[in-house]
């Protein structure tokens, strides 16, 4: 046999890093033309640099005063890229105005996690599994990217993440912000993991889906379904909401729906879960999640009568 | 006769279990000083491969890199308990891991370089990374075992035909349980401190004097002493024992002569760690149509992982500990131990029960549904009772199995009575029932004694010093000992100090392993307080002090004097009764044995197969409780490592044998966010020679869980599950496939 010759299992420690911390654009955009790596709560990077030893200089995004900044404007909702998920998801309003969202941002690691972490760290590592970002596809989210030129785009989620870990954010340039749309009237959304723990678990399936209602209340006007953790990205099941449309939830609508779902997602079998139970997660997850949804305009439309 | 007392209910001086909560314990780590020479290893990244050549040239030109050790170091050291199988850095790496080249730096970065600068070329060789593999594999893993079976087992008791005919009613199955991490929360952490030719190595170890003792003759040939200091351990559940970071780390600490330190990363630590042994057990179980439990025979392979441990120890317990919880009238069991190239088991809460456990106690069950007789009824009819002599040669002093039986029929009757079956289209509930037994300490652990031994001290400002090798592993060793000695000598806790397992002043100790520290060191320390206070009324007398003065005063008034060096006592327990096992493990091998039944009330998901444990009940048969708060952890904690062995926990290995969850991520620990309702029982049983009544319950409340939960998916759902763990897509697909 031939020798071969491989290399050394690496340890995994943390490697000595240099953390600047800029207080304003310009120093956070002199940073990273220097070649540090934006850290917003670090709980994805930090965990990064320990197994890989890289990056090693790293420019904290806290600093920047208005990126700590939530804005509501009517059925607008913008998010700094500082912004805890803690904190939006301890908002009631954002909660009633952006429910897929803030379901998914309540879910994420733990308590001290959230506490840390940001929603736009969520959307930039841009996994397949971020449990925001099911709930952000289904409320038209678009990320808003700043250069050091100051000039300003603003990308559809669906084309800001393009492959797993990999997102279209040019060299030099930064996330400022995530802006949403939010609920309008008759609309509802939601958003359902399956995890095998209650807690620092990885969905292995997840559905956002968000729902409008016809004046009648009954009838479908509008769905959209996002699904997660089971393809490349964040899927959205445009087909399998079109079927809703024009019709009432009755369950066999539902279950057709949710079939659809299960059958054009694209899950891979890894050590986490098979493809197949992947796919039973979706239909299950799927049926649940248009109700709730749905349950969502009719509950907000009783508590609106009754007060 | 037995003077009944009631368990201690009292408020609790659980002075250590404070200051863990307030942060102030200092583990390894902590201890550690800025300027100390960091250690590193570089390690195989194949499952089974050769080392060719090293070259550590191009590492040791890396600024702040201070030495080098290769397998070349280590020649002709081995370790191992009690076999010595597993070298320090090795030269034929037997699993992905495995320590290869460990290099020492002034700081962290140069430590990284360093490894990473090293060259080391493989021959990479056929691997093996499952039982089965290793059987058919024509590669020894280890040149003396040439079939890959490090130990065969074989226990026959009774006489099987005379037994085999009286059977009416055979169950049979094939259970695979799986390799778990210990998960611990303290990673494997060591620091030597070298002072003069001294090595101090400071580790959390279960048995401090027992490693000072083997190191000893290791560093005695490089010219150096060595002393054992034991900081708080971050808990070790059977995990930390000889471990080759101790010897690199001594070895690098004697070279360049100055104070070195490792802490492993998670990820190493998991990589490079120990596992519960993997188990497949073949079991059957005969019985007569009235539900007399007659005849059970096992046929069980164990995984061994590339090393040894206590292996062997480990697949002999899973062979025939639990056989010992019913009057059968033959037993047939045979167990095989192989070596495969995953990562080194080694023995872990339960000691091979929990895997036995699992088939044993699913087969009664499906016993009972076969004979039309309730589970806890066909258990109760055949349960062990006091003054029994087991097959397996166990005398049983007292045994609360029976009341263990009925305090969980009734709890399960009431919950039933309060939930009556809801009809669900999605979720099922279900009850499971599930037993186990346990020995305390084990004398065929040390073929030369099993002892403990415990000195009082007092010290010159009046702090009167427990001192033992009896150690702490987290249990409330420290507390317990400290209120026993206070309430015999009626002395404020306040005024006793507890030193565990310094082996520069403790007296020698076998450790903690087995459930059997609060007993032996108990006793001892029972032992120790009579002692003592014979000393203190002689002294007394002496002084011109009342004969009958108090402990308290006795020992204020030799301080006053300067007579404190004469009040000093070493107590002593080794029981009288037990037998050395031989080596098909027959014997009296403990001085009192532990009993427990557990229930459980699951609701399944039927659409995702997620197990949703509702309500859990826990009887145990401890003895008289010592500290309920103390015994409640326990149980509540044993019960929770076992719902994740159980549900969640698994190690996974790819094709090439790396680990695939080298993390909590996806080793899933049960979290806070999971814990479940668990009821504590604990029976009125005093066990006339444990310490004040006592018995254990360290290892005990994580033995019946999986089987437990086992029986109670069954009831809720119809599938049997015979393979751990049962995540929500095996249950899920054990729906679609048998349901
Ligand atoms: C224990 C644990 C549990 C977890 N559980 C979950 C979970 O349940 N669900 C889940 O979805 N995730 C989970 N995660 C992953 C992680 O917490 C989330 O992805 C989190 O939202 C990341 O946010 P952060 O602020 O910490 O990002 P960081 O780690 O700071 O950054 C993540 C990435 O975004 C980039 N980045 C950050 N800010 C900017 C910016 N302004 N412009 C450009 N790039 C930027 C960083 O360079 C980096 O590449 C878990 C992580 C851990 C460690």
């Amino acid at each position: 046999m031939m020798p071969t010759v491989s290399p050394v299992l690496r340890p995994s420690y943390l490697p000595p890093v240099e953390l600047h911390r800029p207080n304003d654009l310009g120093e956070l955009f002199a940073c990273v033309a220097a070649g540090a790596c934006p850290l917003a709560g670090g709980t994805d990077l930090v965990v990064w640099a320990s197994q890989r030893g890289e990056p090693r200089q790293l420019a904290w995004t806290g600093g920047i005063d208005e990126w700590h900044i939530v804005d509501i404007s009517g059925q607008q909702v913008r998010i700094g890229a500082a912004v805890p998920l803690s904190r939006i998801a301890r908002s009631g309003e954002l909660r009633s105005l952006i429910s897929a969202v803030i379901e998914g941002a309540s879910v994420v690691g733990s308590v001290q996690l959230r506490n840390q972490a940001t929603l736009v760290g969520n959307v930039c590592t841009a996994s397949p599994g971020g449990d925001t970002l099911p709930g952000l596809y289904v409320h038209d989210a678009m990320v808003d990217v700043v250069n050091a030129a100051g000039s300003r785009r603003s990308i559809k989620i669906s084309e800001f993440i393009c492959a797993p870990g990999k997102t279209n954010l040019a060299p030099g340039e930064l996330v400022a912000g995530v802006t949403v749309r939010g609920l309008g009237p008759l609309e509802g959304s939601a958003f359902c993991r399956f995890t095998q723990r209650n807690a620092l678990d990885l969905a292995l399936a997840s559905v956002a889906a968000r729902v409008r209602f016809e004046s009648d209340e009954q009838t479908v006007a509008q769905a959209s379904i996002a699904l997660g953790a089971v393809g490349p990205t964040v899927l959205d099941a445009g087909q399998a909401a079109a079927l809703l449309v024009g019709r009432t939830l009755e369950p066999t609508q539902l279950r057709e729906c949710a079939n659809l779902a299960a059958e054009c997602c694209q899950p891979i079998t890894d050590h986490r879960a098979s493809a197949d139970y992947r796919r039973q997660l979706v239909r299950a997850l799927t049926e649940e999640i248009v109700l709730a949804a749905a349950k969502q305009v009719t509950a907000g439309c009783a508590s609106v009568e009754a007060s | 006769m037995s003077e009944i007392q009631p368990p201690v209910q009292g408020p609790v001086s659980a002075t250590r279990a404070t200051e863990r909560a307030r942060g102030l314990a200092r583990y390894a780590a902590d201890l550690i000083l800025p300027g100390t020479v960091l250690v590193g290893v570089a390690r195989s990244p194949h499952a089974h491969a050769r080392v060719i050549s090293i070259d550590t040239k191009p590492a040791l030109e890396i600024p702040g890199v201070l030495a080098v050790l290769t397998p070349a170091d280590f020649d002709g050291i081995e370790l191992g308990h009690p076999d010595t199988d597993e070298p320090v850095l090795t030269r034929v790496a037997r699993y992905v891991g495995e320590a290869v080249v460990a290099v020492a730096a002034s700081d962290q970065d140069s430590l990284l370089r360093g490894i990473e600068a090293l060259h080391i070329d493989y021959q990479v060789l056929p691997h093996a990374c499952s039982v089965a593999d290793a059987l058919t594999l024509d590669q020894p893993l280890h040149a003396a075992y040439p079939d890959n079976v490090v130990r065969r087992f074989n226990a026959k008791r009774g006489d099987w035909q005379a037994a085999e005919q009286r059977v009416s009613t055979w169950v049979s199955g094939t259970f695979q349980t799986q390799a778990v991490p210990h998960a611990y929360l303290e990673p494997r952490a060591t620091l030597v401190r070298v002072n003069g030719e001294l090595l101090e190595l400071v580790t959390g170890s279960h048995f401090p004097s027992v490693l000072a003792e083997t190191y000893r003759e290791i560093v005695a040939g490089w010219g150096a002493q060595l002393e054992v200091v034991t900081p708080d351990i971050g808990g070790s559940f059977g995990a930390k024992w000889e471990h080759p970071t101790h010897l690199i780390c001594l070895a690098f600490a004697h070279r360049l002569g100055c104070d070195v330190a490792m802490v492993l990363p998670r990820r190493d630590d998991m990589i490079a760690g120990r596992t519960r042994l993997a188990m497949r057990i073949q079991m059957r179980i005969g019985a007569t149509d009235d539900g007399e439990l007659v005849a059970k025979e096992t046929v069980l392979w164990a995984d061994n992982g590339a090393y040894s441990a206590h292996g062997p120890a480990v697949t002999l317990a899973a062979a025939i500990r639990m056989d010992n919880l019913y009057r059968f009238s033959a037993l047939n069991a045979k167990a095989q131990l192989v070596y495969t190239n995953n990562i080194p088991s080694e023995c872990f809460r339960g000691f091979g029960s929990p895997q036995s456990a699992f088939a044993q106690e699913q087969l009664i069950d499906e016993l009972a549904e076969r004979l039309g007789i309730d589970p806890i009824e066909l258990r109760r009819r055949n349960a062990v009772r006091a003054g029994d002599t087991t097959l397996h040669g166990w005398q049983v002093g007292s045994c609360g199995f029976t009341e263990c039986l009925d305090a969980i029929q009734q709890r399960v009757q009431a919950h039933q009575h309060e939930n009556p079956p809801s009809i669900n289209s999605r979720y099922r509930f279900g009850y499971g029932v599930a037993a186990g037994t346990h020995g305390i300490s084990n004398r065929g652990y040390d073929r030369r004694f099993d002892r403990a031994l415990l000195s009082l001290v007092l010290a010159p400002d009046g702090m009167l010093c427990i001192e033992s090798g009896e150690v702490e592993i987290g249990c409330g060793t420290v507390d317990l000992f400290g209120a026993i000695v206070a309430e015999r000598l009626k002395l404020d806790r306040e005024r006793i100090r507890v030193v565990l397992g310094d082996t520069a002043t403790v007296p020698y100790g076998l450790g903690c392993f087995a459930s059997r520290t609060a007993f032996f060191g108990g006793r001892a320390a029972l032992d120790a307080s009579r002692q003592f206070a014979r000393a203190c009324s002689h002294l007394a007398i002496e002084i011109g002090l009342p004969a009958k003065a108090s402990i308290a005063t006795v020992i204020d008034t030799a301080v006053a004097v300067g007579r404190t060096t004469e009040l000093r006592a070493t107590g002593r327990y080794e029981p009288k009764h037990v037998t050395l096992p031989d080596e098909s493990g027959y014997g009296n091998t403990s001085p009192a044995y532990t009993f427990g039944a557990h229930a459980c009330c699951v609701r399944i998901d039927i659409v995702t197969g997620l197990t949703n444990v509702v309500h859990y009940w826990a009887a145990h048969d401890t003895g008289r409780v010592l500290n309920l708060q103390r015994a409640r952890g326990q149980v509540v904690g044993g019960v929770h490592q076992g719902l994740g062995f159980a549900l969640a926990e698994t190690t996974l290995v790819d094709n090439h044998g790396r680990l695939q969850n080298p993390g909590y991520l996806d080793d899933r620990v049960a979290t806070f966010a999971d814990a479940v309702p668990v009821e504590c029982i604990f029976t009125s049983t005093f066990e006339q020679e444990g310490p004040n009544g006592a018995k254990s319950i360290a290892e005990p409340p994580i033995i019946p869980v999986a089987a437990c939960v086992a029986n109670a998916i069954h009831n809720a759902t119809g599938t049997r599950q015979r393979r751990l763990p049962m995540t929500p897509e095996r249950i899920w697909r054990s729906l679609h496939t048998e349901g």
